[in-house]
């Protein structure tokens, strides 16, 4: 079994795809962070009310959840990669192991353990509250494009995408 | 009630306790999440209308893969809770989720079909489509704990929050809602 190859992509164009790229991830307020000494992708998002779950605030929402853990397994596939590619999510699952406290930021690790053709293969772990403690995890499988083929280009991406 | 079919479950469906657990998650109202319409075997319709920022994918473009998930599970809790006739909020064991094809910059729809409901556990599929119901872009399936468990200590403020879940009814329900609102909620 091969593993997947771990490519540096930077930061700052990663920040970029995301700033332009996704306006779900702006509304939300997902941030990513700098990739993980282990090389695992790793986001936090911020609590806010509307994020709730609940009506006294105090859990997020389950699909604020998925939506975390989905943008970073994406990149976290981006990532093993090496380059960014039209990809797309199969399924995703996600079990949810304890209610996620909103009293710190949520924070998603994700890893792309295994990098096939055509399929990519990510799992994400979701830590809640000021001990991170593991409240849900996901697991879910990607598709590249049949049209990603040539690898995509960022800086022409970023031209495109400049208003 | 864990007796009836799936049919007569469905018939059960509230448009109240619907409206009021779109009132309960403010993720559910953040997103915009309303009742399209009670279908003739009694099941809800759930409508989620376009906009900007749910977009994923804005070459394609394409709605974010999490937020049709977080619709589609909105639509779960919603009508599991409708099923039902206590007063706890159902909470979500497990979701998985199966995209079918890309989301394009238009409305989602939902609906559910009650699997099973047992004592704790419910199992409760979604479908999600935009266009036409006979071509979904998405179909997940939802286990919701449906008891309350001991060592849970949110569920006594939710108990509580019934009656502000019932003052929420009327900006959860929305202007183009069929449902009939009980009050004039004036904040």
């Amino acid at each position: 079994m091969t593993s997947p190859k771990k490519i540096a992509i930077s930061i700052e164009e990663v920040e970029r795809l995301f700033s332009q790229h996704m306006p779900h991830g702006l509304d939300t307020g997902m941030c990513l962070d700098d990739i993980d000494a282990d090389g695992k992708t790793r986001m936090h998002l911020p609590a806010q009310d509307f994020l709730a779950g609940d009506p006294a605030g105090q859990f997020f929402f389950p699909g604020v959840m998925f939506s975390l853990a989905d943008s970073a397994c994406g990149l976290a596939v981006f990532r093993s990669l090496g380059r960014f590619a039209p990809i797309a999510t199969l399924d995703m699952r996600v079990d949810h192991l304890a209610p996620a406290t909103m009293d710190a930021d949520l924070i998603a690790v994700a890893e792309c353990y295994r990098l096939t053709t055509p399929i990519a293969f990510a799992r994400c772990e979701l830590l809640s509250g000021p001990q991170r403690r593991l409240v849900a995890i996901a697991m879910g499988t990607f598709v590249l494009s049949s049209s990603s083929s040539g690898a995509f280009d960022i800086n022409k991406f970023a031209k495109d995408h400049q208003s | 009630m864990n007796k009836n079919s799936v049919h007569d479950g469905a018939a059960l469906l509230n448009g109240d306790r619907v409206s009021s657990t779109l009132a309960a998650i403010p993720y559910a109202r953040h997103l915009g999440v309303r009742v399209a319409e009670f279908s003739e075997a009694g099941a809800v319709v759930f409508h989620l209308p376009f906009e900007e920022r749910l977009v994923g994918n804005v070459t394609l473009p394409a709605l974010h893969g999490g937020v049709i998930a977080a619709f589609m599970q909105v639509a779960a809790l919603a009508s599991t809770y409708s099923f039902l006739r206590g007063e706890r909020l159902p909470k979500l064991v497990d979701f998985s989720l199966d995209y079918l094809s890309s989301a394009g910059p238009m409305d989602l729809y939902a609906v559910c079909d009650m699997h099973r409901v047992g004592k704790r556990i419910a199992a409760v599929g979604v479908r999600c489509w935009q266009q036409s119901p006979d071509n979904p872009v998405g179909v997940g399936r939802a286990h919701v704990f449906i008891a309350q468990s001991a060592s849970d200590p949110n569920l006594q403020h939710v108990r509580s929050d019934q009656n502000s879940i019932a003052a929420h009814l009327a900006t959860a329900t929305g202007a183009n809602s069929p449902l009939p609102t009980k009050a004039e909620d004036s904040k």
